[in-house]
């Protein structure tokens, strides 16, 4: 006789995940509970750092904006694995561990966890600290820095949020969106352009102006 | 991770209404003044606000962010002693156009506030000025705020839930003598009774 993991499994159909028992077509489609496996230590610890310990950390799993987060995808360094070098990854990467070197996840998540630490660069799309870090942030779009961070370096990012109460010795440069132009000036280099195109007079604002008022 | 280091005032009851916002009269000057830099080097010292911080920041500043009051509290509570000041303003010398001190004379006794205003000289550049803000009330409400600046220049008390400093008043004679090594060039006192500051 086999174990329970041998005789039946979770399947996932139709955007819910199934508990199916092995060798029993009555039980074929019955649906025991609509939540995905915690099959792996990796799950389980994921599952521990989400909503439901969120006010007793203080720390927050951004999910909400970032373009990996439709993918499941993600590396957990846990709290107990030391790193000396650079890493590279083309997934989220989540640190509880001690990291010292560089870390590149150019178009993916960084977080920090609060056992994390981290000395050293990284660039990612986008950067959670809550946990300590000494060094660089370059962020392609926004570095959230929680309550409970410990971070004294240099934040490059689109934008920022930064939780009151962090600990923070930080030099902070939000790149800055070019100012908007004005409709008028797009269409009256529009009309320039087309003007000069057909070998005509270019057209003045003024003149542009006037055929407006008409 | 880090604790409140210092006990002061206590924590605002959640049945009290909020402190409504008041209008500064020195922020608006105090921008114009950093709008003559196309990227203006501002040095903050806390408390570690997220609007203030994104407030500066998103106007293009290059923002230097240090939570003073915490590290200060903690070296003098690890009996550190004098050069405490210099220790964590270990910037270089002529960096700044502008350095925000918010509410820190509130908090600090007079040596630690003259090396402050030392520290200030050194790093700011020539035309640089200090904005400082205090609280003019010998009994002030008892609870540590955050001066938190809004985006029509208002400026709102918000409870911090993580510092509790002890408070001290200073007459304006005092923050004047205090800030000496600075000179005071503009000052208002707004109608909620918080004082306002700029030396250079």
């Amino acid at each position: 006789m086999g174990t329970l993991d041998q005789i039946s499994k979770w399947t996932h159909e139709a955007g819910e995940w199934i508990w199916k028992v092995a060798g029993s077509p009555d039980a074929k489609d019955t649906p025991v509970v609509n939540e995905p496996p915690l099959n792996s230590r990796k799950e389980q610890k994921m599952m521990k750092l989400g909503k439901p310990e969120e006010k007793e950390t203080g720390y927050r799993y951004e999910s909400a904006e970032t373009p990996a987060q439709s993918t499941s995808e993600e590396t957990v360094i846990g709290e107990h694995i030391s790193i000396e070098g650079t890493v590279r990854a083309d997934e989220d990467i989540l640190i509880e561990g001690t990291l010292k070197g560089t870390i590149e996840v150019k178009s993916h998540r960084l977080a920090v966890g609060p056992k994390g630490k981290i000395e050293g660069d990284v660039e990612a799309e986008n950067v959670t600290v809550g946990g300590k870090m000494v060094g660089n942030i370059m962020a392609h779009n926004r570095v959230h820095i929680t309550q409970f961070a410990d971070f004294t370096g240099q934040i490059k990012a689109k934008r920022i949020a930064v939780e009151d109460g962090a600990y923070l010795k930080a030099t902070i440069e939000l790149e800055r969106a070019e100012p908007a132009r004005s409709a008028t000036v797009e269409r009256t280099e529009a009309i320039v352009f087309d003007q000069e195109e057909k070998g005509k007079a270019p057209v003045t604002p003024d003149l542009l102006k006037a055929r407006q008022a008409k | 991770m880090h604790q409140p280091v210092l006990e002061g005032r206590g924590r605002r009851p959640p049945d009290l209404p909020p402190v409504p916002a008041y209008s500064s009269r020195m922020l608006d000057r105090y921008l114009a003044f950093l709008q003559k830099s196309p990227k203006p080097a501002i040095l903050d010292l806390g408390p570690t606000c997220g609007a203030n911080i994104s407030f500066f920041a998103e106007r293009g500043a290059l923002l230097c962010v240090c939570d003073f009051m915490l590290r200060f509290a903690g070296d003098e509570s690890r009996g550190r002693g004098p050069g405490t000041v210099g220790r964590i303003l270990d910037y270089r010398p002529g960096s700044f156009d502008g350095i925000h001190l918010w509410d820190i004379p509130d908090h600090l006794d007079n040596r630690a506030l003259l090396e402050i205003a030392q520290q200030c000289r050194r790093l700011l550049k020539k035309h640089g000025r200090v904005m400082v803000l205090a609280s003019a009330s010998h009994d002030p409400e008892p609870f540590e705020n955050y001066l938190v600046v809004n985006s029509n220049l208002s400026v709102t008390l918000r409870e911090s839930k993580a510092h509790r400093y002890p408070y001290l008043y200073r007459s304006n004679r005092d923050i004047e003598t205090a800030m000496k090594p600075l000179e005071q060039c503009a000052s208002f006192v707004c109608m909620n009774g918080w004082r306002e500051f700029v030396f250079r």
